[in-house]
């Protein structure tokens, strides 16, 4: 099996496990609060990053800059204390569905933030794929549920 | 007739309460969620970016634990009812929790096999994904139109022209 059979393979994995653990997510959310649920599901999480982080190189860890530190605390702190947690809020009250389809758009907002703040070029693809997903959006948000 | 305090009082209501519906509510949430998630994603790649940085799984440890703490306290005033709920709805968030670290670990992997263009557009299909899985297993409680399926089309197609046609 040649390397690119393998990459495709384990994107195709990789596509399934997150589609999956979106409709996992919605059925947990029939008994449980969206908090709750995004605790106990970041906690799965770490244990997984965790074990991995450690097999691959546990002397990383001895290894950090405050600076790294502070960061990735921000990151957690936007992915999920309030990414994670909106969109399982948003899973609960519009659908798992909805809530997914309008979830594919964060790409265009990383690529957005990207020209505002790390001065990356505005090409043409951006412009017209901003116009798409907004689109998209709308079709979305605007269907009677 | 209403005077004019009246009027704007009853519009702020009408305003108040439309905003306060699920359906609002919900998309104002998915909205939200993906400003955050963005601005990590551009936070990140600050972070991962240089040399001898940080190794991005080290950097994930760091952000589950800063999301796991916000959240313990943020859930604190409802983690026991929530805890007490069938047990077989809490296996299905930790396993959801699980699939999607397994999902991003998985990407990484994949990325390192083979190209870009050929990864990308298969990852970019989860949320048609979703929406196929939704319409099949939620058929009951969720409707898949067409129109909400067009705009997920809409969505990924407008992200790989992004992916794609970005200056390297």
């Amino acid at each position: 099996m040649s390397d690119t059979a393998i990459g495709i393979s384990v994107a195709l994995v990789a596509s399934v496990s997150w589609a999956v653990a979106s409709l996992l997510v919605r059925l947990g959310l029939e008994r449980v609060g969206a908090r709750s649920a995004t605790f106990v599901s970041i906690i799965a999480g770490l244990a997984y990053v965790l074990t991995i982080g450690l097999i691959m190189d546990a002397s990383a860890f001895l290894d950090l800059t405050l600076r790294a530190v502070l960061g990735f605390m921000l990151v957690g702190l936007l992915s999920f204390g309030a990414g994670r947690f909106l969109y399982y809020t948003s899973v609960g009250l519009i659908g798992v569905g909805r809530a997914t389809a309008i979830g594919g758009a964060v790409p265009i907002v990383s690529a957005t933030l990207a020209v505002i703040f790390l001065n990356e070029v505005l090409a043409l693809p951006l412009g017209i794929g901003i116009v798409a997903v907004a689109g998209g959006i709308a079709l979305i948000v605007t269907e009677e549920s | 007739m209403a005077s004019p305090e009246t009027n704007q009082s009853s519009t702020q209501h009408r305003l108040t309460d439309r905003l306060r519906q699920p359906a609002v509510m919900g998309v104002l949430a998915s909205v939200t969620s993906i400003m955050a998630y963005g601005t990590a994603q551009i936070m990140t790649k600050a972070l991962v970016s240089g040399d001898g940085d940080t190794p991005p799984q080290v950097g994930s440890v760091i952000a589950f634990v800063a999301g796991a703490t916000v959240l313990f306290f943020a859930a604190l005033p409802s983690l026991g009812k929530d805890l007490r709920a069938p047990k077989r709805n809490l296996l299905w968030v930790a396993i959801a929790g699980l699939l999607a670290s397994n999902g991003v670990f998985l990407s990484f992997f994949a990325l390192a096999r083979a190209p870009v263009t050929v990864i990308v557009p298969i990852m970019g299909i989860s949320p048609l994904l979703t929406l196929g899985l939704t319409a099949v297993f939620f058929r009951q409680s969720e409707r898949i139109t067409k129109r909400i399926v067009a705009g997920a089309l809409l969505v990924v197609s407008g992200v790989l022209l992004v992916i794609f046609g970005s200056p390297a």
